[in-house]
């Protein structure tokens, strides 16, 4: 169970996360949508103790993770995969060993455990013959899935997707998704997946939250969002550039606006 | 008004700054506990910011060396007898020239190499991903490149002290014409061990400053490859400011008052 | 990769450390692995010498010292580390001595027979043998006389300069230079005074004898001064008859003095002590030149005075250059 209760983050003046509250249940997979640059990727951030709230506090099974002592926070961490948006592979070890690593820091595993993982990983995420390459000599796609098996070779109990699937052809995408949801069904991983790509969210997630100006928006199973009244979650799940009824986004505009700065350029 | 904001504003930010130099320091030494996941990286580190500054090292004495041993000998025009170039190419090497030449050799291929790889490391998210596979990146990336820092140093400037003193020989032997005995009994005349424990114990401080700040600076890089420019050359300068401070504090608390 | 990494910097870390202790042993000549010998020796005083001069003998370098210690006794031993397979003459003494003008000193070991004849050394020598229980060599240092030659050589070219003017021609010009000549030489023969006295602490015994010396100098040189003053007031006939016989007596002096030193090898008190009547009777008789018209008129009528004057100075010449030329016979020191 992975909860964010009454968040709140800024980065100097700017205020990303005002009051961010949601709960993931075990077994769930809950989809976070909303607008580039609205915190998405903050807010799960804070589920593994990358960053730290400015107020309130997120729960893992009921563990405070901003105050959790480093020993436990890395046990915790143990039990987490995190696939970052744009992978985050170590560029200097091979897509083996890039896999392997976090298996490495259990003692437990002897070398053939963990390249019989690693093999398997691998296999998921449909990449069998890329062991002894090095991250620079793949495509941005192929490197996404490596990231994905690196989080799943840990056989976590939660796996948090930053956009898994942004970036990739069609099929690429469809199969991913299809992995998302094996992970789910057959192993019973918990997930928290975000992404922008409509298709994908309805297929993948047992449960739809819309970020929004630092907060949740809407959050409801698939169909309460396909049903959504509000007109901001309506032209989001819509794609439209305006409002519903024609009239000009005032709110949504500033958010996009707020979206085009870039989101790792320059100061905040 | 806004010179005294400004102001304000400034020293907040150096206290700032201190704390979380204070704090790095704090965690880089906690770290160093964790000898199973930092000692694998440090052969590595040595190999890369030792061994393979091995060369620009011994360059640079190489020349030192010529250089003084025709200084000296002019410098002494006929006044003082012409072993007393080997005195001074020992003297020099020894105590300043190796340790803080080397240094601020290193500092611009270690220091500059560490910030540089760490801010890369750093803006593609390369650290968060250690951290989140349950690894401490002051144990994994910060600890085996201050320990191959400070333990290469020395030896890469024991080393160039030998190089160096070689080669003003030679450049005597060549140049202006001393004997080797007479080259020999000018370095031997005021030689003492301390001369090299000195040199090596100052490059070692020069090995930990370098590392520490290359990685402070390569750890706080933001914002793409331009923050990754800053910090290199940051970690440049720091570097190369903190070797002389260091080369000064040394001279005034162990050098000063021996005789 | 991983064990070719490993390898290269573990072979690169053993191999400096090596190095580098190899190189700092080398360089200050300490012997590994084999016993370095270790001989004492005892002092009353080891003036300049330090922890690592060099330990000399037969003029080859066998060692260094190793430390300098001061006994509560107020005896000072020296420990020096010597190459164990080097044999010490039978009766071995020590003796400090300058080696350069830098201030460096060495120990030379020497058989006790050719330890310099000087009271001095000698008596040093006999004290330190007499405490000679144990294993302690006797020891004595040489007196640091740098100070003297470098005087001497200065008067002998101030001397040579005035002498070959005397033989080429002596007028007005001549008068001139050599009233100049004379003062370097008044301050000269003070500062061998001065040199001496400072000697005196460390060479007593010699002392007494050099201020009994200065004494007379400085008496001859006042009743000098006093001759010339009347000299200028009256040039009166019969004081300069005596002024004159005064002169050739000290000329009769000097050419025995210089012959004495040449004669036979003498010791460096003796050197000592004629030179400085030597620089007396210089001194006293170039004073009387120095004193007004009428009597350097009288020395360049008077054809003896004029040649006794000149050969007085070519000796004195001779002299200077025998010193120079076989310095180690009149004064026991090595400027480099
Ligand atoms: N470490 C950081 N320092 C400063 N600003 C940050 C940092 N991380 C994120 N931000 C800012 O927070 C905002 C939200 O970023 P992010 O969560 O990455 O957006 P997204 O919803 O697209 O994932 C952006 O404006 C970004 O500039
Ligand atoms: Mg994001």
């Amino acid at each position: 169970m992975i909860k964010w209760v009454d968040v709140y983050k800024g980065f100097g003046d700017k205020k990303v996360l005002e009051g961010f509250t949601l709960d993931v249940h075990e077994g769930e997979a809950v989809v976070i949508i909303g607008y580039s640059g609205s915190g998405k990727s903050v807010a799960i951030k804070h589920v593994v103790g990358l960053l730290e709230p400015d107020r309130g506090t997120i729960e893992v099974d009921d563990k405070d993770v901003p105050t959790l002592p480093r020993k436990e926070l890395y046990e915790l961490r143990a039990h987490i995969g995190y696939v970052f948006q744009f992978a985050a592979l170590f560029d200097s070890m091979t897509i083996g060993d890039n896999v392997a690593m976090g298996l490495r820091k259990r003692p437990e595993m002897s070398e053939s455990d963990i390249q019989q993982r690693v093999s398997e990983a691998l296999e998921l995420v449909d990449l069998p013959d890329v062991q002894q390459r090095y991250p620079a000599e793949l495509s941005g796609g192929m490197r996404k899935r490596v990231g994905i098996a690196r989080a799943v070779a840990l056989r976590p109990k939660y796996i948090l997707y930053d956009e898994p699937t942004t970036g990739l052809d069609p099929v690429t995408s469809a199969v991913i998704d299809e992995l998302m949801i094996r992970m789910r069904e057959k192993l019973g991983v918990t997930s928290v997946v975000i992404t922008h790509d409509m298709r994908s969210a309805y297929r993948v997630g047992s449960r739809i939250a819309m970020l929004y100006e630092g907060r949740v928006r809407q959050v409801g199973t698939v169909d309460e969002i396909q049903q959504s009244k509000d007109p901001i979650v309506r032209q989001f799940i819509e794609g439209r550039a305006t409002l519903e009824g024609g009239e000009t986004a005032s709110a949504a505009a500033t958010a996009s606006a707020a979206a085009v700065t870039p989101a790792r350029g320059g100061r905040a | 008004m806004g010179v005294i904001e400004a102001t304000g504003r400034w020293v907040r930010f150096r206290i700032e700054e201190a704390g979380r130099a204070g704090r790095f320091l704090e965690e880089a030494a906690r770290a160093l506990a964790a000898g199973r996941t930092w000692f694998p990286n440090a052969t590595l580190q040595m190999r890369r910011l030792g061994v393979d500054s091995l060369p620009i090292g011994l360059l640079i004495a190489i020349f030192t060396g010529i250089v003084l041993a025709l200084l000296a000998s002019y410098s002494f025009t006929g006044a003082v007898p012409l072993y007393f170039v080997g005195t001074l190419v020992e003297k020099t090497i020894t105590l300043e020239l190796a340790p803080v030449l080397t240094g601020l050799a290193l500092a611009g291929r270690v220091g500059a190499n560490i910030a540089a790889e760490l801010g890369t490391r750093r803006v593609t998210e390369q650290v968060d991903a250690l951290e989140t596979l349950a690894y401490d990146p002051d144990a994994y990336l910060v600890v085996p490149r201050v320990i191959a820092g400070t333990i290469m140093f020395p030896l890469i400037v024991g080393l160039a002290m030998i190089v160096g003193l070689g080669a003003g020989w030679l450049a005597s032997l060549g140049f202006l014409h001393l004997s080797s005995e007479e080259f020999l009994k000018g370095a031997r005349l005021f030689f003492g061990a301390f001369d090299i424990e000195y040199g090596l114990v100052k490059s070692a401080s020069f090995g930990l400053a370098v590392t520490l700040i290359g990685c402070y600076k390569g750890l706080r890089a933001r914002g793409g490859a331009e923050g990754v420019g800053n910090a290199a050359t940051g970690a440049v300068v720091y570097s190369a400011v903190m070797i002389l401070v260091l080369d000064a504090f040394w001279a005034m608390t162990w050098l000063h008052g021996r005789s | 990769m991983k064990r070719g990494n490993d390898f290269t910097v573990g072979l690169v870390v053993i191999g400096s450390i090596v190095a580098i202790v190899l190189f700092t042993l080398w360089l200050s000549q300490t012997s590994i692995g084999s016993k370095q010998r270790d001989v004492v020796a005892r002092f009353t005083d080891v003036g300049n010498a330090k922890v690592g001069n060099s330990v000399v003998i037969r003029g080859v370098q066998a060692g260094r010292i190793q430390s300098i210690e001061l006994e509560p006794t107020g005896w000072v031993l020296v420990k020096m580390s010597l190459d164990p397979d080097i044999k010490l003459p039978s009766n071995p003494v020590v003796v400090l001595s300058e080696s350069s003008m830098f201030g460096e000193w060495q120990a030379t070991i020497m058989e006790r027979a050719a330890a310099p004849d000087d009271a001095d050394v000698q008596q040093q020598l006999a004290q330190s043998a007499a405490v000679g229980r144990g294993s302690a060599i006797p020891g004595a240092r040489l007196p640091d006389i740098a100070q003297l030659t470098a005087v001497a050589g200065r008067i002998a070219g101030d001397m040579s300069r005035v002498a070959d003017r005397f033989q080429v021609a002596f007028d007005d010009r001549a008068a001139n230079e050599l009233r100049q000549s004379i003062r370097n030489f008044a301050d000269l023969s003070a500062e061998l005074e001065r040199t001496v006295r400072s000697q005196s602490a460390s060479l007593t015994q010699l002392g007494n004898d050099v201020h009994k010396t200065m004494g007379t100098i400085n008496a001859t040189a006042l009743a000098v001064q006093h001759t010339a003053d009347r000299v200028d007031s009256s040039t009166s006939k019969g004081q300069i008859r005596q002024i004159m016989a005064n002169v050739g007596e000290a000329s009769e002096d000097i050419k025995a003095t210089s012959h004495d030193l040449r004669g036979a090898s003498h010791t460096l008190i003796a050197t000592q002590q004629q030179l400085s009547s030597v620089l007396t009777h210089a001194d006293s008789v170039l004073g009387k030149i120095d004193r007004g018209q009428g009597s350097l008129g009288m020395m360049v009528n008077d054809p003896t005075l004029y040649q006794n004057g000149d050969a007085l100075l070519s000796q004195m010449r001779e002299l200077v250059a025998e010193i120079r030329a076989h310095p180690r016979q009149y004064l026991s020191v090595k400027i480099f």
